[in-house]
């Protein structure tokens, strides 16, 4: 009786076998500050460099984000490494409006675009901001303060 | 007296619980294998689009144009492109002389406004076009009058032609372009099989090879709910991000949260009413006929002011979509296909120069092996993983 449920164990554990975090990536998190105040749906975009594969990840309401790698969500993080960081988080005028409506309200015209996060933190050129390293055994904790001015 | 003896409470426990084990370990398996038949039919599907191509191919000598065909537009039928022209070529050549021929201009603009029976035509369910997997396939809308026009007009259709890897629609290509083309909107469509109608060509064009350029994949249709509180993913599109061929792909893939729901539900203006995402077979704006090749299959996708978007792949399957290559094969591609670097920036030159050859900086251009096998005239030897 024993040795059955011991082999039953173990096909029920072989059952849950499967590759988890196919990219090797590994936690990273922190606070994204604006003015000091933390903004909800800033988009924290990790750039490797010279790596093959970003991450990113988006800013709560308290400003905190995880970093996801790729499409899958399973194991979150990014693959250690160096990477150059930017930031985005912009309103677009008519992004409420379906398209038949939209094409009504703006036809050619291009919507205004509001940068709440200011356009220089979109590149990696113009931010201003000092690149990272993740590393495994490190924390990955990475909080950044923005400026609108 | 040993007849009467029965079974002891021990042993009735033991056999219903193996009874418990080997059902919990068969249903699942039914229903997989249910759901296998399902994906089989889906990507039939896609082999018969595929076949489309090649047989349409045959006959004009051109691959059919995403929007604007000229087909279409010989029959004064706006907007409408490949979908409506395929339609011969899968067997529904019936539906096709309803819907192509020439028609009275109607009052809302669009030809064939005016007459009932085209209305009709344009909400017919064809059962080619719509994969069991995606139970939004249920939601299709029974015909009735409708005051649009046959562009508008409700057909779903779960697959939708390849754009390549750069944000851009069909809107950008709208009549107006017809008479003044801002060359810098124009160039992106020349990496896609499916072009504007300015734009079409045919095989000689696929120098990336035929067996490794996509040709349509699947797109989960639209429940129909709009709305700011999030949802799934899948099922809609977001505004709200710069979706544009030199903007950071990333910031639409970080709106993607658990369990296929959008991360952050009030970030993004969730913009879709019935004629969205699957909902507008003769339609042509870049979310409803087509996707792009740049985000990984199931991510989210996201539109800037509709003349821009990011369409990704998607299914209901387990862990990939099917996708259909120009050759006429259809392959599943998974969700973790190789999608590089997200983060990288394109910036094309000023507005009348010629493109940008190499396209990028460091001599390529390129965002993984699913962005090299939408392309058709990459340079890439990227074959199938």
């Amino acid at each position: 009786m024993k040795h059955i449920i011991i082999l039953l164990l173990l096909c029920f554990a072989a059952i849950g076998c499967n590759n988890p975090n196919p990219f090797g990536t590994i936690k990273v998190s922190g606070t994204v500050l604006l003015d000091g105040n933390p903004v909800q749906g800033i988009s924290v975009n990790f750039n490797p460099v010279g790596g093959d594969i970003s991450a990113g990840g988006l800013t709560d309401d308290t400003g905190k984000y995880t970093l996801t790698t790729g499409g899958a969500t399973v194991g979150g993080g990014a693959i250690p490494g160096e990477y150059n960081v930017t930031f985005s988080k912009v309103e677009i005028e008519g992004a409420e409006l379906d398209m038949d409506e939209y094409l009504k309200k703006f036809g050619d015209r291009q919507p205004k675009i509001t940068y709440v996060v200011p356009q220089k933190y979109e590149d990696v050129k113009t931010s201003g901001i000092a690149s990272v390293k993740v590393e495994k055994g490190e924390k990955n904790i990475f909080n950044f303060e923005l400026t609108t001015k | 007296m040993r007849l009467n003896r029965g079974f002891t409470l021990v042993e009735l426990l033991v056999v219903i619980a193996i009874i418990g084990v080997l059902i919990a370990l068969l249903l699942p398996a039914v229903q997989a294998a249910r759901e296998a038949a399902r994906r089989m039919q889906c990507s039939n599907n896609l082999k018969q689009i595929g076949l489309a191509i090649h047989n349409f191919h045959d006959v004009h000598n051109r691959f059919p144009a995403s929007s604007y065909d000229p087909i279409c537009q010989a029959a004064g039928l706006t907007r409408a492109g490949a979908n409506v022209v395929l339609t011969p070529f899968i067997e529904q050549s019936a539906l096709y002389s309803e819907l192509i021929q020439p028609y009275v201009a109607g009052a809302a603009g669009d030809a064939g406004a005016s007459q009932p029976s085209i209305r009709f035509a344009a909400q017919v369910k064809i059962a080619a076009f719509l994969c069991p997997s995606d139970n939004n396939v249920s939601l299709f809308p029974q015909p009735q009058p409708f005051t649009g026009t046959i562009t508008t007009g409700q057909c779903f259709i779960s697959y939708r032609g390849s754009r390549a890897d750069l944000a851009c629609s069909d809107f950008s290509n709208d009549t107006n372009m017809a008479t003044s083309v801002k060359p810098n909107e124009a160039l992106p469509v020349s990496r896609s099989w499916l072009r504007a109608a300015r734009y079409s060509g045919g095989f000689e064009l696929v120098t990336d090879g035929t067996s490794n350029s996509v040709a349509y994949s699947e797109g989960i249709i639209s429940d129909g709910y709009g709305g700011n509180t999030g949802g799934n993913y899948k099922m809609k599109i977001a505004s709200g991000v710069l979706a544009h061929y030199n903007r950071v792909p990333q910031t639409c893939l970080n709106l993607k949260g658990s369990g296929n729901m959008f991360k952050s539900p009030t970030q993004a203006t969730l913009t879709d009413l019935t004629h969205n995402l699957g909902r507008r077979a003769w339609d042509y704006n870049g979310h409803q006929t087509q996707f792009h090749t740049l985000l990984p299959p199931n991510s989210p996708s996201c539109h800037w002011a509709w003349r821009y978007v990011w369409v990704s792949a998607s299914s209901n399957h387990t862990g990939g979509v099917n996708t259909s290559f120009l050759d006429g094969s259809v392959h599943f591609i998974s969700d973790t296909i190789h999608t590089a670097n997200l983060h990288r920036l394109v910036t094309w030159q000023s507005n009348d120069a010629p493109p940008p050859s190499p396209y990028d900086s460091d001599g390529t251009f390129s965002y993984g092996v699913w962005s090299e096998l939408g392309s058709i005239n990459g340079g890439e030897a990227t074959a199938l993983p």
